[in-house]
C-alpha cells in the first residue's frame, strides 16, 4: 500500500533514527535549534526520503543490506560530504550493500534517497537498459548526463510537493504506480549513462585504518572511545589517524570522540531519571572529569546547561 | 579494582606507612612544628594516581619498582618538591624508571602529583600511538611539554583528585576509571613525546648516587653514631664531595642527617614506649645520644615537647595509642566489587 509522511524534528536522535534502511549516530556540531524535515514517500517497490537539516553536523551511516541505495544532493553546494568527498546536485551516490561511512555536512544540508529491493533493482536495470545494477562492491560516486539527472530532480522534487500537498495522490495505487514507473526510468537513465567518478577520496577511504575506524565507532555505539585503546586496536599512530580523520571528518579523531561523547553523555542524561543519576555521575561515566568546563561546553553545543537536561522530562 | 582513599595525618609516622604505596621507603620530618598532611590515592585499572599536601618540610626516599614508571607533576603554585636534588619547576614533569631510589625532599609547605604506571603498558601505548620506540628512563629526566598539553595533564589530575575527594563514589564506576585512566595515557604520553627531555648532569646523578649509598649505611645501623671517616672510608668518597651531596641531595649535611635520623628513632620509641618499664635516658643512650641535657634541647627544637612529654603521651593507656597509631581517617573508601558475585563491598 503506497503511503507518504512528512515529519519535522527538533531531535537529531528522533530525527536519526526515522530514517529508513540505514542506521545512523548524529551528532549536531553547532549551537542552536535544531530542526530537520523528513519526507518519506513509499510507492509500491520504490521507497523515497527527502530530508534537510538546518544545522552543520556529521553522522556515522550503516547501510542495512537487502536493498539498492542511491543518494544525491537537491541543490548544488557543498553542502554533503560523503566519506571526505563532495557531493554535489549534478551527482549520485550508489551504495553498496551493508556499507559504513561517515557523512558530513558542514552546512545546512538537503538531500534525498531512493531504494528498491537488490532484486528489483536488477530486473528493472536488465529490462530498461540491458544494464547490470547489483549494488558495486564499493560505493561509487557517478555524474549522470546532465538532463537525465535534472529530470531525475524535477520528478524527485514533485513526489516531495505531493506528498506535502496531496498525499491522497500518492496512496491511490494506480496514481502511485505511475509515478513509481516514471522515477524509476529517470533513476535507471542516470545510472546508465555519464561517467563515474573514480574519486580519490573515495579510493583512500579504502585503507585500512579508515575502515578500522569506522568499525570501532560501529562496534561500540553506545561506548566511549579514547585515542590510546583506537591507535592500538586500529594499529595506527595518532598522527595517522589525525591525517585520516581531517580529511573524512573533517576535524581530529580528539575532536570527534569528545563529540561524540558529549552526545552519548547528552543521551544518557535524557534518559536517566533525575532521583536515580546525578550529572556527575553521567559526566564521569562519559569521561568528563571538569565538571566546570564539561557544563560549559555542553551548553555551548546544546544550548542548556546537563542539568536542566536531566531535570527536562523524557518526551 | 578501581577505587580511592583519602586520608589526613597528624602523625609523621602514619603518613610515613601510607606512603609505602607510593614507593617512599623512610621519612624524615625536618622541620619544626605540627605534622599535618593529607593523601588522596586513586586506583584506576591499571593507574594509579596520588595527590598530596603536607604542612612541614621533609626527606624521604623513594624506590620504584623495576616494572613501573613514576611520573611527578607539580600541583598549584606553591613550592614543588626537590627530587634528587632538581626541583619539580612549574609546568614540568619528572619521570622516574627501572627501579630508581632518589630522595625526594620538600622545604616548605607543599603540594604534589603523582602517577605510576606499568613500563610496559606506557611502552605500550607510546608506540601505538606515536610510531617510536620509549626507552625507559634509568635516571630521573625532566620534561618540558608544550603549555597547552601540560596544562592539560595537570588540570585532568587535578579534577580527577578534586572529583574522588568530594564524591568518593565516582571510581565504582568501571566505565569512569578507564576514561580517566585513558585520558591521562593520552596526555602522558603527548607529553613525553612532543616534550623537551632533559636529563640531570653527571654529576647531580653521582650526588644522587652518594646520597642514597650514604642512607643505606645509615639503615644498616640506625642506632650508631657513625664518624665521617668511617663513612667516608665505606663509600669511597672524599669528605668534600659527601657533604655536597648531602647538601644538595638531603638539604643538609651528612652529620646533621644522621643526626637527625636517629633523633627520630628516638622519637618513635619513645611514642610507643611504656613510662612505667622504659626511661628517656634509656632510649636516647640506645640511640647513640649522650648528654642529656643538650639532648632534651635539641630534642624539644625538633618535636616541639620534651622527650618525657612524648613518652608520657605514648604510655597514656592502650586505647588513645591505638588510635593515635593510626592515620585519622576522614574520608575512607576503597570500593572493591566483585563483578562475578555481583556483589559491592566497601570497605572502611
Amino acid at each position: 500500500m503506497p503511503s507518504s509522511a512528512v515529519q519535522i524534528f527538533s531531535d537529531p536522535d528522533d530525527y536519526a533514527s526515522s530514517i529508513r534502511a540505514t542506521t545512523i549516530e548524529m551528532m549536531v556540531m553547532e549551537r542552536g535549534r535544531f530542526t530537520a524535515k523528513l519526507t518519506r514517500i513509499d510507492l509500491h517497490r520504490l521507497w523515497m526520503q527527502r530530508l534537510s537539516e538546518n544545522l552543520p553536523r556529521i553522522a556515522h551511516a550503516a547501510i542495512r543490506p537487502g536493498r539498492a541505495i542511491i543518494t544525491f544532493c537537491t541543490y548544488s553546494g557543498p553542502s554533503l560530504l560523503w566519506s571526505g568527498a563532495e557531493l554535489q546536485a549534478s551527482s549520485i551516490v550508489r551504495h553498496c550493500e551493508g556499507e559504513n561511512a561517515f557523512q558530513r555536512a558542514p552546512a545546512p544540508a538537503s538531500w534525498c534517497g531512493m531504494s528498491l529491493p537488490v532484486e528489483d533493482m536488477v530486473s528493472v536495470g536488465a529490462a530498461i537498459a540491458g544494464l547490470d545494477l547489483t549494488p558495486p562492491i564499493d560505493p561509487l560516486i557517478l555524474t549522470p548526463v546532465p538532463s537525465a539527472m535534472a529530470k531525475l530532480q524535477r520528478l524527485h522534487g514533485a513526489a516531495g510537493q505531493l506528498a506535502e500537498d496531496a498525499p491522497e495522490i500518492i496512496s491511490h495505487p494506480e496514481a502511485a504506480r505511475g509515478l513509481e514507473q516514471a522515477l524509476i526510468e529517470a533513476l535507471v537513465s542516470c545510472l546508465g549513462e555519464g561517467e563515474a567518478r573514480e574519486d580519490r577520496s573515495v579510493q583512500r577511504r579504502h585503507s585500512l585504518i579508515l575502515r578500522r575506524f569506522r568499525r570501532a565507532v560501529e562496534e561500540h555505539p553506545d561506548q566511549t572511545l579514547y585515542i590510546p585503546e583506537l591507535c592500538t586496536s586500529i594499529g595506527a599512530t595518532g598522527r595517522t589517524l589525525r591525517a585520516c580523520c581531517q580529511e573524512q571528518l573533517g576535524m581530529s579523531p580528539k575532536r570527534y570522540l569528545l563529540l561524540r561523547r558529549m552526545h552519548l553523555a547528552r543521551r544518557a542524561l535524557r534518559e536517566s531519571s533525575l532521583t536515580a543519576t546525578t550529572v556527575t555521575d553521567v559526566a564521569t561515566q562519559y569521561g568528563f572529569w571538569e565538571f566546570g568546563r564539561f557544563a560549559g561546553e555542553y551548553k555551548s553545543l546544546f544550548g542548556e546547561s546537563p542539568s536542566a537536561t536531566l531535570r527536562r522530562p523524557w518526551e | 579494582m578501581p577505587g580511592s582513599v583519602v586520608s589526613v595525618f597528624s602523625e609523621a609516622e602514619d603518613f610515613e606507612v601510607a606512603l609505602r604505596a607510593e614507593g617512599a621507603l623512610r621519612l624524615l620530618v625536618t622541620g619544626p612544628g605540627r605534622f599535618k598532611a593529607r593523601l588522596t590515592q586513586v586506583a584506576l585499572h591499571r593507574l594509579r594516581l596520588a595527590a598530596a599536601e603536607e604542612q612541614l618540610p621533609r626527606i624521604a626516599l623513594v624506590a620504584v619498582p623495576t616494572d613501573m614508571i613514576l611520573v611527578s607533576l607539580p600541583r598549584g603554585r606553591g613550592p614543588a618538591p626537590i627530587w634528587g636534588g632538581v626541583r619539580n619547576g612549574a609546568g614540568e614533569i619528572m619521570t622516574f624508571g627501572a627501579g630508581q631510589r632518589v630522595h625526594m625532599r620538600t622545604d616548605a609547605p607543599c603540594r604534589w602529583n603523582s602517577v605510576w604506571l606499568p613500563a610496559t603498558e606506557l611502552v605500550q601505548y607510546y608506540s601505538a600511538m606515536t610510531g617510536a620506540i620509549f626507552a625507559v628512563p634509568t635516571a630521573a629526566r625532566w620534561w618540558q611539554p608544550g603549555p597547552a598539553i601540560g596544562r592539560h595533564l595537570r588540570h585532568l589530575c587535578s579534577a580527577a583528585i578534586s572529583a574522588v575527594e568530594s564524591r568518593s563514589k565516582v571510581l565504582i564506576d568501571a566505565e569512569a576509571a578507564r576514561g580517566l585512566e585513558q585520558q591521562l595515557i593520552d596526555a602522558l604520553v603527548e607529553c613525553l613525546s612532543t616534550g623537551l627531555a632533559i636529563e640531570a648532569p653527571p654529576a647531580t646523578r653521582e650526588h644522587q648516587h652518594i646520597a642514597v649509598s650514604f642512607e643505606a649505611l645509615l639503615q644498616a645501623q640506625p642506632e650508631r653514631a657513625l664518624r665521617m671517616a668511617e663513612v667516608c672510608a665505606a663509600l669511597g668518597v672524599s669528605p668534600r664531595i659527601l657533604r655536597i651531596s648531602c647538601k644538595e641531595q638531603l638539604g643538609m649535611g651528612p652529620i646533621e642527617y644522621a643526626r637527625r635520623q636517629r633523633m627520630q628513632l628516638v622519637h618513635r620509641a619513645l611514642r610507643s614506649g611504656n613510662a612505667d618499664i622504659t626511661s628517656v635516658s634509656a632510649i636516647a643512650r640506645r640511640s647513640g645520644f649522650r648528654g642529656l641535657g643538650r639532648f632534651a634541647a635539641n630534642y624539644c627544637a625538633l618535636f616541639g615537647e620534651l622527650p618525657s612529654a612524648t613518652l608520657r603521651r605514648g604510655s597514656a593507656g592502650g586505647v588513645p595509642k591505638l588510635a593515635l597509631g593510626r592515620p585519622r581517617i576522614r574520608l575512607l573508601m576503597a570500593a572493591l566489587t566483585w563483578i562475578n558475585a555481583g556483589v559491592m563491598i566497601a570497605t572502611v
